[in-house]
């Protein structure tokens, strides 16, 4: 695929701890994610799929530096990501990386008109500073959104459009700046099914037509299948599985993915899947700095001693195909 | 005014799991709300009988409304794991519902609360947590036992599980199921995931803008769609295997109940409309003993 083309965004061994309440002299900490690595190739989507709590939005939020990372590295362009902001300050870092949010209720301002919401981004990076330009500009890119006849709807308020629209005035107000990366975090969750697949559809033609780079979040792997190129399967802060799409869905290699794609209903399959290997209500654990082992150990069929005991390697199945488990490991057999 | 729901009919079986399927704001839940008659003003029927086990529930005295209401039909909400009070323990909300109905001693019903947990997974000693300290999948499955405390003959559930994870609503299903294979009660399973009720129901109905346009056997409704809303529906939802190809599904906007056209209502998002949907409501069309589906196109492809 696009492997031989250097990466647009890579993340090496990112950390990232959260200081959660309890007294002055009593702090836990949470490992929200712990030594994540991967890359983001242009023009191709990453899907990052895993229940809530898993650190999914997390790795996100770090690229869009909304949180800093605790330790590891980011790179953008093969340049730090702190370097970017040391020269063009985050706003410079902004108008290359954009974010889509879940809520499209919520993500625009309602007293606004959409051509506002969708001029600011253009004024604020000085893209545009002509008027006539600026409204033949966002006329343009709602029309690319799908969301014409563009003139009238640049008039409307938020309220007068559905979910579907909404988010893709949020779509559209992400690519005014001409990003090279867009960091889109559950997008299609809170929509009508009728309009989910039109949203993916429009981020696929973005993606493929302007060659940009979509990380898309999500707790869907059916979708991810659908839109993302590589998947990675994310378990309690860790990246347990990851690699082409096909090979991460069809020939599923770590228990939790399998378990995953196991619990995804299926119509005609009647009730009968046996998920009673799995450790049920074991508790989805909170990771801390200090805790030792497999995430996955204690509600997986095939949790041995080292399992508790020491975070397995990275063994490499085919040739895009990626899994941390000891099952797999060449000296780990049996 | 907002016609929510449109001449629906509708049969639940004893035992029977109905599926009910469709957009927000297509009327499902407050199809859900009427059967327990919880709409509240400004809401209201405006025709129409809805009859349990032969006796009118619309012209239900208050009194018979509460007896009704919980000992026979039992509702899971949308929002189930928010609809716990906060700040009273989870067993004194169990037992606040079993001694609304029935005559018991606080000792029984907090037995009974204790059992109860235990037929939904959870441990005994969850009587006595607060609602904050379990998690959405347990919140869950108290709401559930909430519902299952009187034994009720019809349990309603509206999106019961699309709040929570896939793999804790798989864990959720099956025990709903083992739970229905012991006491035998019907299920009204109202949710927009389809995939999820070919799984699980055994008739499905689908509804858009407040009219039911297709209702059959799951599997006639998942393998022989009729109605173009329904296939536009199927096709709107990625699968993990099979083939990975671009879908369309549905073009358009879901309708305004505010701004509604003469005719069909699906029109203005149909690849087949032609000239009778723009003028006349489709009714439904029987297509086998247990399948129907209300489209223009259907009915002039069987007269002729």
């Amino acid at each position: 695929m696009t492997t031989s083309q250097q990466p647009i965004v890579s993340a090496r061994n990112l950390t990232k701890d959260f200081t959660l309440g309890g007294s002055l002299f009593e702090k836990t900490t949470m490992r929200a994610l712990n030594a994540v690595s991967f890359d983001l190739f242009p023009g191709e989507a990453l899907a990052i799929v895993g229940e809530s709590g898993s650190g999914k939005s997390t790795g996100a939020r770090i690229l869009s530096q909304v949180h800093d990372a605790t330790s590891g590295e980011v790179t953008y362009r093969g340049k730090p990501l702190h370097d970017w902001i040391r020269q063009g300050g985050k706003r410079g870092f902004a108008s290359q990386v954009q974010m889509i949010f879940q809520d499209p209720f919520g993500s625009l301002n309602p007293v606004h008109r959409i051509f506002y919401q969708i001029a600011r981004p253009l004024q604020i990076h000085g893209k545009l500073k002509d008027r006539q330009a600026l409204t033949q500009r966002v006329h343009e890119l709602l029309e690319t959104v799908g969301l014409s006849p563009a003139a009238e709807t640049a008039q409307k308020f938020p309220y007068e459009l559905s979910g579907g629209q909404r988010q893709r005035v949020a779509i559209a107000r992400a690519l005014a700046v001409e990003p090279d990366v867009i960091l889109a975090d559950e997008p299609i969750s809170m929509l009508d099914v009728s309009i989910r697949l039109g949203i993916l559809n429009l981020m696929m033609d973005l993606k493929d037509q302007h060659g940009i780079a979509f990380m898309y979040i999500t707790h869907d792997i059916a979708t991810a299948r659908y839109f993302a190129e590589r998947t990675a399967v994310m378990y309690v802060g860790h990246m347990v599985e990851w690699g082409n799409s096909d090979a991460v869905t069809q020939t599923p290699q770590h228990p939790y993915t399998q378990l995953l794609l196991a619990a995804v209903p299926q119509p005609g399959a009647q009730k009968s899947r046996d998920m009673t290997q799995y450790q049920h209500k074991a508790d989805i654990p909170m990771w801390q700095p200090d805790s030792k082992g497999c995430p996955f150990a204690e509600r997986c069929p095939h949790a041995r001693e080292i399992c508790k005991e020491q975070l397995p390697g990275v063994t490499q199945i085919a040739e895009d195909h990626f899994v941390r488990c000891y099952l797999y490991e060449p000296d780990g057999t049996t | 005014m907002v016609r929510a729901i449109d001449n629906v009919n509708l049969n639940i079986k004893a035992g029977e799991t109905l599926g009910l399927a469709g957009e927000s704001g297509c009327g499902k839940s407050t199809l859900a709300f009427s059967i327990s008659r919880l709409h509240k003003a400004p809401a209201l029927i405006s025709a129409g009988e809805i009859r349990y086990r032969g006796r009118d529930v619309l012209s239900m005295s208050p009194r018979t409304l509460r007896q009704f209401r919980w000992n026979e039909v039992s509702v899971v909400f949308q929002s189930a794991m928010n609809s716990l009070n906060p700040v009273i323990t989870i067993g004194e909300q169990i037992i606040d519902v079993i001694q609304a109905h029935r005559k018991v001693k606080t000792k029984e019903a907090w037995r009974q609360g204790e059992t109860l947990l235990q037929t939904v997974g959870l441990h005994a000693s969850r009587m006595e947590s607060f609602p904050h300290q379990l998690s959405g999948g347990m919140r869950q499955r108290v709401v559930i036992a909430i519902a299952l405390a009187l034994r009720p003959r019809l349990i309603i559930m509206d999106e019961p599980t699309t709040a929570l994870d896939v793999v804790v609503e798989r864990e959720i299903m099956d025990e709903l199921y083992q739970l229905k294979d012991e006491f035998g009660f019907s299920i009204l399973f109202i949710s927009h995931d389809l995939s999820l009720m070919g799984e699980i129901a055994d008739r499905i109905g689908i509804m858009y803008a407040g009219k039911l346009v297709e209702l059959g056997a799951a599997s006639e409704v998942f393998e022989q769609p009729q109605h173009p809303y329904t296939q536009g529906l199927l096709n709107s939802f990625p699968t993990i295997h099979g083939p990975r190809e671009r879908l369309n599904g549905i073009p358009g906007q879901p309708l305004n109940l505010l701004d509604t056209p003469e005719g069909c209502y699906f029109q203005a998002r149909c690849e087949k409309c032609f000239a009778p949907c723009l003028t006349d409501d489709p009714a439904l069309s029987t297509l086998s003993p247990t399948h129907q589906a209300a489209c223009h196109a259907l009915a002039e492809r069987n007269t002729g």
